[in-house]
């Protein structure tokens, strides 16, 4: 169906500062997602989630589902972000989906265990909230450490 | 139809570490996707020296580059047939002129194309 199709000397130069301004775009955005959360991690929900709020990104949908489908802690913070008012509310929202289903706690230690070097910082931080949820100087504690 | 290369490397990327061809793949790993400390280099200059970035969210950047390659290339060579030129050249030649005046216009051309 495709004629034989040749390309120019400078179509891989092009290519390669368009990949780098593309992978700088999109760290970006997933970073402000991550902000946008209390988290210091950047995780791959966070990329997802912008490919899917962002229009222009409609030709990288095919791809996450597949990724990121049996991540399920990504339905839970997907409804933390629809909850988004005050943190309290997220606070809360978060707690619950931990304390009502043991296996996003499982997949969120999962997840943890793969990331070496935040692995301390992450742990903390969902016990904290697990432990009192509703105690904001406990919070604030657990997110100086 | 465009077969996109980066849908039959995702089966195999268990085989990260092994340099053999696997039967459960076409390619090798390291043939479809960019090289992961390169794409990891790019990432942490947008970000904060504090900031970290977990090992999956990298691996899905390499997949959303490889396919972002695709759909560009792609999407020019439509371009291209439709106007019966056989060289993806005259693309170039504008998109380069756009880089020079601003960057973020340039990543949206490609968007757009």
């Amino acid at each position: 169906m495709f004629t034989k199709q040749m390309i120019s000397s400078e179509i891989p130069m092009l290519m390669s500062k368009a990949c780098e301004i593309f992978i700088q775009e999109l760290t970006f955005r997933a970073w402000m997602h991550a902000e946008k959360n209390n988290k210091s991690i950047v995780q791959p929900c966070d990329v997802a989630k912008v490919i899917m709020q962002t229009d222009t990104m409609n030709f990288l949908t095919e791809i996450i589902p597949n990724n990121l489908g049996d991540f399920s802690v990504f339905d839970a913070k997907e409804e933390n972000i629809a909850n988004i008012a005050e943190e309290n509310e997220v606070s809360l929202s978060f707690t619950a989906g931990f304390m009502g289903n043991p296996m996003m706690k499982m997949d969120s230690e999962e997840n943890a265990g793969n990331i070496v070097e935040g692995n301390q910082a992450t742990l903390p931080y969902t016990s904290g909230f697990m432990g009192n949820p509703m105690n904001m100087m406990n919070m604030d504690n657990v997110r100086m450490k | 139809m465009f077969n996109a290369p980066a849908s039959p490397c995702g089966s195999g990327r268990g085989n990260h570490e092994s340099s053999e061809h696997s039967p459960r793949s076409y390619f090798r790993e390291q043939d479809c996707f960019l090289p992961i400390a390169n794409i990891s280099c790019i990432m942490k200059k947008m970000l904060p020296s504090n900031r970290k970035i977990a090992k999956d969210a990298k691996e899905t950047l390499q997949e959303c580059v490889s396919e972002f390659i695709s759909f560009v290339t792609c999407e020019v060579s439509d371009k291209c047939q439709g106007e019966k030129r056989k060289t993806i050249n005259d693309d170039c030649n504008r998109t380069v002129t756009v880089l020079k005046k601003e960057e973020g216009a340039f990543i949206m051309l490609f968007f757009h194309l």
